[in-house]
């Protein structure tokens, strides 16, 4: 794996065990919202802040709509971080 | 039985053209003729047309001027008309209209109007439509009475899609069977469930005037009453989406769901993300993110965090509850769905602090816990819903006559009943999958397929020799 991307994974996954609170939750590219219980609409906005606050970025809402799995936010997120 | 024959003149129109633009100009002249299907005058549909323009010519500012304080001020100038138009009792000091004017779709007009602005603002839209197509999105007779809340991405898209050229034979079959289902619903089912809720909600009324002491009579016709009201509702209200949605599958539009299986939540909050979906939806994206992420970027606490989350659900509901209608009862509609969905949460959050993550997803698996759970859910739904049939003076009334032990009996009846119900429901539902799976041979498919079509053509029957009045859609109201 690229390690600008391996970084972003790591980081986003210290992201993922905060707001769901599990120590023990490991994300890949794959990850849905279906593989994680807690993660509904709800919880989909304080992943999304959470993920603004770590990152130091803003996502607007059209981008927040395309997130549909941890795929998409390093995507999103390499796009948006400096190289 | 008129709109029918409007849909299918206008449908052949539709598709006898080719390109775009004499489409989008053919579409016009339809939903034209659709809203001044409404009108009792001409007048009375001018103060409509300029509030729809009024918001196009703020939505071309504001792309020119995208600044955060004209947004605000165009949104509480489009909310404050939009008050006044509906006759709000906010506005009861200015002067009425001296003319009737139609209100009918002014609600569904201004989600419309504020998702352009939010979404050019935020950049989710990168410029505004033109007028034809904005008039369209506006207008479209489909979903201009009561929705579904389509987003104006999703519906320019449908623009540049194949339309009724990329829809297949199966898909064809699909939306006249779904206009079938909906005429059913709203003709049939709607009409005995009305009858029946009229009954008791007559009953109530009779109870609550005459001060009669007789509270156990009362709690059970007002438990029936806010029952088979729910049920109406959803018979009414789903069965109008089930005919919009396969008649614009039709035109070549894919409407989006209104519905996906809302008794079959385990919780209010799941109950909101499958009952008006498109409404709860837009609240979610244009009211309750923005708010959540306004205070947690100022309100940074890991204790606090988590209710943050209540609070802005509380926010959201009572507003969504009070875009219902402008009187008291639905100001307290708002509010007692405000307390279900955050009391919800917050239950959540205790329970799941206490029992651990573990624990409570063991008991979320038990069978009793989750039929308790939409059993709840299902009570406290179809009590609140009283608000939408009784007045804020009846509304009175009844609790004076029932009192806390009355309510409660009402409360824990209806659990009860919903209980069974639910059971009922999920064993035929259960019977049914399995008929259909492909382990069951066809022949026994085919079989109960074509038995559930008889039937459907058999309650058609039904529908159309109980002699009804057209039967109101409930929502058009709100």
């Amino acid at each position: 794996m690229d390690p600008r991307r391996f970084e972003v994974m790591q980081r986003l996954n210290l992201v993922f065990q905060e707001v769901f609170d599990d120590e023990t939750l490991q994300i890949c590219d794959t990850t849905t919202a279906k593989d994680i219980e807690e993660w509904d609409s709800l919880e989909h906005i304080s992943l999304i802040i959470a993920t603004e606050m770590e990152f130091g970025v803003r996502l607007n809402a059209a981008e927040v709509g395309r997130l549909h799995d941890v795929g998409a936010m390093i995507d999103l997120l390499l796009e948006r971080l400096p190289a | 039985m008129t709109f029918f024959v409007f849909f299918f003149v206008s449908l052949t129109l539709f598709h006898a053209l080719r390109t775009t633009g004499s489409r989008q100009a053919v579409l016009l002249g339809i939903n034209a003729v659709f809203i001044g299907s409404f009108a009792p005058s001409l007048i009375s549909v001018l103060p409509l047309f300029g509030f729809v323009l009024l918001g196009y010519g703020l939505i071309r500012i504001l792309h020119r001027h995208p600044r955060q304080d004209l947004l605000f001020c165009f949104i509480v100038i489009l909310v404050l008309l939009f008050a006044y138009l509906k006759r709000y009792s906010i506005v009861d000091f200015l002067p009425e209209l001296p003319f009737a004017c139609l209100s009918i779709g002014l609600s569904y007009i201004l989600f419309r109007m504020l998702q352009l602005l939010l979404d050019l603002q935020s950049g989710a839209l990168t410029s505004p439509p033109g007028l034809a197509l904005y008039l369209n999105y506006i207008f479209f007779f489909l979903n201009f009475i009561s929705g579904p809340i389509q987003r104006h991405q999703d519906f320019l898209a449908q623009w540049h899609g194949p339309g009724l050229e990329g829809v297949s034979r199966e898909e064809i079959f699909s939306a006249f069977s779904r206009i079938l289902d909906g005429i059913i619903k709203v003709s049939l089912f709607s009409v005995l469930l009305l009858e029946a809720f009229n009954a008791y909600e007559k009953t109530v009324l009779m109870k609550i005037a005459a001060h009669g002491t007789e509270r156990f009579g009362l709690m059970f016709a007002h438990g029936m009453a806010s029952l088979l009201y729910l049920l109406y509702l959803y018979m009414n209200f789903s069965g109008y989406m089930d005919m919009v949605i396969g008649c614009g599958r039709l035109f070549g539009f894919v409407l989006p769901e209104n519905f996906n299986r809302p008794f079959q939540a385990e919780n209010f909050l799941e109950l909101w993300s499958r009952w008006h979906i498109t409404l709860s939806e837009w609240f979610k994206w244009y009211f309750f993110n923005p708010l959540l992420k306004w205070l947690k970027y100022r309100l940074v606490s890991p204790v606090i965090g988590p209710y943050l989350v209540v609070l802005c659900l509380f926010a959201t509901f009572l507003l969504l509850g009070v875009w219902h209608g402008t009187t008291k009862a639905f100001l307290l509609f708002g509010l007692l769905q405000a307390i279900g969905t955050s009391a919800n949460k917050l239950y959540q959050l205790w329970t799941r602090a206490w029992l651990g993550r573990d624990g409570y997803g063991r008991l979320k698996g038990r069978h009793w816990y989750r039929a308790l759970c939409r059993g709840l859910m299902f009570s406290y739904f179809s009590l609140s819903l009283t608000c939408l049939f009784l007045d804020a003076w009846q509304i009175r009334l009844l609790v004076e006559g029932l009192g806390v032990e009355g309510l409660a009996g009402a409360f824990f009846g209806v659990v009860g009943a919903s209980i069974m119900l639910l059971g009922v429901v999920d064993v035929v539902q259960g019977w049914w999958n399995r008929r259909m799976t492909g382990a069951v041979p066809l022949a026994h498919r085919f079989f109960v397929g074509n038995m559930w079509l008889a039937t459907k053509v058999m309650l058609l029957f039904n529908a159309l020799w109980m002699d009804n009045a057209s039967p109101v859609f409930v929502y058009q109201g709100f």
